[in-house]
């Protein structure tokens, strides 16, 4: 079937397109050239309409075993947000942990075709994958998490080739189906284990005597090496401690210029100052990430509200259980290799520290030059759920309604921030590039996040609107691999996306240390541990595509 | 699912076991008989696992009102059943993590309830998460890092009798000695199959304080007390001298990694969400200023991974009820067992693929039962109708969730069966629903 999308104002910064009419043409799930005489079999009429791709979320915590944790952790939450089942679509409930159905039909209503669990523990990558599964409509993929595991660890400490360390993750990434790598709170993790509170970047770790830089730097190179185009996904030292913007500067100017991704770096952009020793490191820290081109970050934005955070970075979460609201939480460490930490928050607008919080996340969006290089995440649920990203777009893209909004938080943090005074107004051809073409750049999906011809057809059609929460929350049209599948935002199809891995070379010698420690130690066998497309049912509900990886770099 | 195993196949390793929550994963199974269809296992596993993987395959024959039927005949029963209900309970539900997804598809579908025949005890901890969360640990850490274990209310073993070889007295741990620094300490009754859970040379022998096991929770609170440097007037609390837990306080401030592992199934106080309760807060204390975890032991049948489904799906973990058009959950009123009993679900369908003691609980005359459950399984009164069942990880591939409900193994397919799976029933049922609306 051949669509015509006709006449729209077009936003595809991937191809330079910055607002041009123009159409685009459809079959088989792919936007095709512009046919001689064919007639379409139908056709949209676009005039007055905004065009863009598929938004894509490269940091959403929608799958594994964390956050069922959460779920079970508040039924309130679930029992005030709840989804009715229609002729279409399958029942469900809550909002900060959605369940799986309804996560789906939500980021297609608001015209997001992808979105990326970011933290897959791999000995629970079977379930995530299970879960994914349960995903409609959008395509999915996941970063496994690395850097904490003993298998890791224990290499590292025996000053292990940079060859073996590569062997190992792109080993990893295939035994789990991953399409990156994440390290979050590097060795610190693992020394919660064994009674640590607090690691610094060049502070050696209980046990293994290895320091978060090192454990960065070794498996950013190994990316690097192995050609894996999303680059090293950092959740760095100190997570929401006063002061962490030093180590977080730290870690930048450290990388020695290989890529690395800071991922929900608002967190991570904290001074120390003033009277409530809390203030603001964002303009520092966009400082730096303008500076150095090899640093990719997303804001990880705050809104106030209950949410609930849900972190791999035990040590983190435990430090900050005594501000549960609700008042309880949950703490896991997770058959060496990780941990999980579920707090239920609730950001106040009138909280000096929250309000700051989310000025920071606005500074640091609004600070940052190259679209990009920041990413527009919520972390969700961390800051917020994902449901409000309309409402973030309008921040960034209206001055007036920002500073109208900042005149209703905390009025000490308001004077702490820099928020009331920076100018800038994100336009529509930056916030297609921040959630489209940039985030399918850096993840290495060559067919998503733009329109030429041979992508995907993933297509976001808006009215133009002034009130750009309003435009953001209800596309008129989305569509999933050419099937429309949201109108006006409401779900007309169900269809299945895809789930996004990349699967780089390795050499299988890695394997003869891996099946004895996995004897010996991990208590399951290799073979079980890994997960094989062919594990799960042939529903249509399980179609992974392998992304090739870039040249390698000479060894 | 539907791939051929080649005759020539007659031995699998590395095979993991459906049979209780620890779902070992070291089995070697071989294949016997003409059609290829006996199994028996080689290497490892325990009297659980044999019961499983040997159980015969007989008697799988679908039955309507006690008559033999066809497939399709006992499907477009069981759907005429479930047509007639307004409130149907899905329940037993030892299966895989595919027939949840199949079962849960068509509970949303038409309104129905979903529980699991473990809830009761599922529930004695997931109270405790609604309430006030916990700090817990998983198996390879515990394998590899505990040097104190205490066991509360179980000895282990009765609940998954290889669970001291695979995590307490494993041949090597990464972070402890387990010669010189591992210690078992049991609380209540020493192992009910004292072999399993013995001590390797050289290790050191388990402490048993007995107390009275009706007062789980009274016990652990008198331990927090203790633990905070209070002073107790009494002598003994819970049958137990107070001298005796003030050395076990010591053992605890003395550890580097210590683990408490409960089993809500065998707790015995009523209560038993409060005993979990003192426990975990126990545990959270000790974390103040140490390291210390809890271990949930359970999960036979499959309970967490179909109980995290339907957290990812419906958003609560069972005791989930789709009538009103979506979830709606009561620890309590929703319990499978409560509504039997009341009459307030009016269809019952029963699937247990792993085993053929799992069965229905009592319920009133005149609520139809739909049996999806292995071959020979005898049920009284008789079900109305009866649908036999491949098992996961025997007859086909599936997913099964280990009790720590953090690792997820997969599950084998051994040898040909003819027999379907319960996502194959289920669908089948929902299909002819589908159709007949
Ligand atoms: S302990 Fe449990 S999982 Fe292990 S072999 Fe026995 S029944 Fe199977
Ligand atoms: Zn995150």
């Amino acid at each position: 079937m051949l669509i015509r999308l006709k006449g729209g104002r077009v936003y595809d910064p991937a191809n330079k397109i910055n607002g041009k009419i123009g159409d685009i043409y459809v079959r088989n799930g792919r936007v095709v050239s512009r046919p001689g005489t064919e007639k379409p079999d139908q056709v949209y009429d676009l005039s007055g309409k905004i065009v863009m791709a598929g938004a894509i979320d490269l940091h959403s915590h929608i799958a594994g075993g964390k956050l069922n944790i959460a779920r079970i952790l508040l039924p309130e939450e679930h029992r005030d947000m709840v989804e009715d089942r229609t002729r279409l679509k399958r029942s469900g409930s809550g909002e900060p942990t959605m369940t799986s159905f309804t996560t789906g039909y939500r980021y297609a209503e608001m015209g997001y075709t992808a979105a990326f669990e970011p933290a897959m523990v791999p000995v629970n990558a079977r379930q995530c994958h299970l879960e994914m599964a349960d995903i409609p409509i959008i395509d999915k993929g996941c970063y496994a998490m690395i850097g904490n595991d003993d298998f890791f660890l224990r290499m590292l400490a025996a000053k292990k080739d940079k060859k073996a360390i590569r062997d190992y993750v792109a080993w990893m990434m295939n035994a789990t189906g991953a399409l990156g790598v994440k390290v979050v709170n590097p060795g610190g993790i693992s020394a919660f284990k064994f009674n640590g509170r607090k690691l610094d970047l060049d502070e050696k770790t209980p046990h293994y005597g290895v320091t978060p830089r090192e454990v960065l730097l070794s498996l950013a190179g190994a990316l690097e090496g192995l050609g894996v185009p999303h680059p090293l996904h950092v959740h760095g030292c100190n997570l929401g401690v006063p002061g962490n913007v030093e180590t977080t500067l730290d870690t930048i100017a450290g990388t020695g210029g290989l890529p690395m991704h800071l991922t929900h770096i608002q967190f991570h952009s904290y001074g120390a100052e003033g009277d409530r020793k809390f203030s603001s490191g964002a303009a520092r820290i966009a400082e730096a990430i303008n500076k150095n081109k090899n640093i990719t970050a997303d804001v990880g934005q705050i809104m106030f509200g209950q949410t609930v955070t849900a972190s791999g970075d035990t040590m983190a979460q435990h430090a900050h259980s005594h501000l549960a609201n609700p008042k309880k939480w949950v703490c896991m460490d997770i058959d060496c290799q990780a941990g999980c930490g579920l707090v239920p928050f609730r950001y106040r607008d009138k909280d000096f520290v929250n309000a700051l919080q989310w000025a920071i996340g606005l500074e640091t969006f609004l600070l940052v030059d190259d679209p990009w290089r920041i990413f527009l995440t919520t972390d969700h649920p961390n800051g917020a759920p994902f449901t409000s990203y309309p409402h973030l777009i309008r921040l960034l893209m209206d001055r007036s309604f920002r500073n109208d909004m900042l005149a209703t938080v905390n009025k000490h943090a308001r004077v702490a921030s820099n928020l009331g005074a920076i100018k800038r107004e994100y336009s529509l051809n930056e916030i297609a590039i921040m959630t489209r073409a940039a985030p399918a750049r850096i993840l290495g999906l060559k067919d998503r996040g733009h329109l030429a011809v041979g992508a995907a057809a993933d297509i976001t059609v808006y009215s133009e609107h002034a009130n750009k929460e309003k435009m953001f929350s209800k596309p008129d049209y989305v569509f999933k691999d050419g099937q429309l599948v949201a109108r006006n935002g409401r779900i007309v199809d169900v269809v299945w996306g895809t789930t996004h891995v990349v699967r780089p070379e390795y050499d299988s010698a890695i394997e003869r240390p891996l099946k004895t420690f996995f004897n010996d130690y991990q208590g399951i066998a290799l073979d079980n541990f890994v997960v094989r497309e062919g594990d799960f049912p042939e529903d249509g509900r399980y179609r992974f595509k392998a992304h090739p990886t870039k040249k390698r770099r000479a060894a | 699912m539907t791939t051929k195993i080649a005759n020539t196949v007659r031995q699998f390793k590395n095979v993991p076991c459906p049979f209780c929550g620890l779902c070992c994963d070291d089995l070697v199974v071989e294949r016997n008989g003409k059609d290829g269809k006996k199994l028996k296992i080689a290497k490892n596993g325990c009297d659980l696992a044999r019961r499983g993987f040997e159980a015969p395959v007989a008697g799988a024959v679908p039955k309507i009102a006690g008559k033999k039927a066809s497939f399709d005949e006992a499907v477009a029963a069981a759907a005429a059943i479930l047509k007639n209900s307004d409130r149907p309970l899905f329940s037993g539900m030892g299966t895989d993590i595919e027939g949840a997804k199949a079962v849960l598809q068509l509970a949303d579908g038409i309104g129905g309830v979903v529980d699991h025949a473990a809830s009761h005890a599922l529930f004695r901890n997931f109270r405790v998460m609604q309430n006030s969360g916990w700090m817990t640990t998983t198996v390879a850490e515990i394998r590899n890092r505990a040097d104190l274990v205490i066991f509360a209310g179980t000895d282990g073993v009765s609940v998954s009798p290889r669970f001291f070889e695979k995590c307490i007295w494993p041949k090597k741990a990464l972070f402890t000695n387990l010669q010189k620094e591992r210690e078992v300490v049991f609380l209540g009754r020493g192992p009910s199959i004292p072999s399993a859970a013995k001590p390797p040379r050289g290790g050191k022998k388990p402490t048993l304080i007995s107390y009275d096991t009706k007062c789980l929770a009274e016990l652990f609170g008198t331990l927090r007390a203790l633990y905070h440097g209070r002073r107790l007037d009494a002598k003994q609390a819970v049958g137990v001298a107070i001298s005796d837990l003030e050395k076990l306080i010591e053992k605890i401030k003395a550890a580097r990694y210590g683990v408490i592992v409960w089993a809500s199934g065998q707790i015995e106080e009523t209560f038993g969400d409060l005993a979990v309760q003192a426990i975990a807060e126990f545990i959270k204390d000790i974390n103040e200023t140490k390291r210390f975890a809890g271990f949930p032991l359970g999960g036979g049948d499959n309970a967490l991974g179909v109980a995290q489904t339907c957290t990812w799906q419906s958003g609560f973990p069972l005791r989930t009820a789709f009538g009103e058009g979506h979830p709606v959950h009561d620890p309590y009123l929703l319990s499978g067992r409560r509504l039997l009993v009341e009459g307030e679900a009016d269809a019952l369908v029963w699937t247990s693929a792993f085993r053929g003691d799992l069965l229905p609980p009592k319920r009133p005359k005149d609520t139809p039962c739909i049996l999806i459950g292995v071959p020979g399984m005898k049920v009284s009164p008789g079900a109305d109708v009866y649908i036999p069942v491949a098992t996961p990880g025997v007859d086909h591939t599936g997913s099964f969730v280990r009790t720590d409900s953090v690792v997820a193994l997969p599950l084998r397919k051994l040898r040909d069966n003819d027999l379907p799976s319960v996502a194959e029933i289920v669908g089948a049922i929902e299909t002819v629903m589908r159709g007949g609306a």
